[in-house]
């Protein structure tokens, strides 16, 4: 199984945050290549925050 | 044009690989005795949920096939020749990382404070303030060696993150050997179980995301 294809529907929002967690501060780095804009970075904070208010709200239901 | 890096393996996957980013065909450059599976975009891709999936796939369909190491979103560079001087210049490094992670798979464990379990944090005096706020630390890094006692074991290695938010006092990462995986996940739904102060949620298999970055060589 996968991470894509065993996420259940309690663990599903939970995954996606693993996963954006996972995208934007693991892996290898190619030094000095990372692309994203500043724009983006904010944006994508943003959405994690969001992300994360969710999957509080999810899992304390 | 640029060229996103999705991972890098020892040799090319042996099958079909899934559209990535954007829906862009993947394929693989390979020198030195490894290989780079990449797409072309005129600009870098935005991650996104849809974009962060489309790239967790290709590099998982890798995964089933061969080690990988996982590159981190948005890596990209101008093209063939570039990627070819990466690897060149890169090989020995990430051959050794390679070996580390082959037939090993991560998988995350969260523990949030269970309903209700949360300190209050409404206090008056200075003292109070203090011990209201020492408390959550105290308690998430008992709940970590907790966490630790019964996951450790079942893992070559393991990074945790204490307190990312209030409500989140462990953040864990383990790698795990692939066929243990099973055994791992139910120790931690058991562990789940016996935890009153905190609920955990596992996700996995990941590819090694944690346990590949240069602070990991």
């Amino acid at each position: 199984m996968s991470a894509t294809s065993q996420a259940t529907a309690r663990t599903r929002d939970v995954a996606l945050v693993d996963l954006l967690d996972r995208l934007l501060s693991g892996g290898v780095v190619i030094q000095g290549e990372i692309m994203l804009a500043a724009a983006d970075i904010d944006l994508v904070a943003l959405d994690v925050r969001v992300l994360i208010a969710a999957v509080d709200k999810a899992l304390s239901q | 044009m640029t060229l996103l890096v999705y991972a890098v393996t020892d040799r090319p996957p042996l099958g079909e690989l899934p559209p990535g980013v954007e829906g862009a065909p993947v394929w693989t450059i390979s020198h030195a005795g490894l290989s780079a599976l990449v797409s072309r975009h005129e600009t870098a891709p935005v991650i996104d949920e849809r974009s962060g999936w489309a790239y967790e796939q290709v590099i998982e369909s890798g995964m089933a096939q061969a080690a990988v190491l996982p590159m981190r979103f948005g890596s990209t560079l101008a093209d063939r020749d570039a990627v070819v001087q990466w690897l060149d210049e890169r090989a020995r490094e990430l051959s050794g990382v390679l070996e580390r992670i082959r037939d090993r798979v991560e998988v995350s464990v969260r523990a949030v404070w269970a309903q209700g379990d949360e300190t209050a944090a409404q206090v008056g005096t200075g003292r109070e303030y203090m011990e209201a706020r020492l408390e959550p630390e105290r308690r998430a890094r008992a709940l970590r060696e907790r966490i630790g006692q019964a996951l450790d074991p079942l893992a070559d290695a393991s990074r945790y993150r204490l307190l990312v938010r209030p409500s989140a006092p462990v953040t864990a990462a383990f790698l795990v050997p692939r066929r243990a995986t099973e055994t791992f996940v139910a120790r931690a739904a058991e562990l789940d179980r016996e935890l009153a102060e905190a609920d955990l949620t596992c996700t996995g298999p990941w590819p090694a995301y944690s346990f590949v970055g240069s602070d990991n060589a």
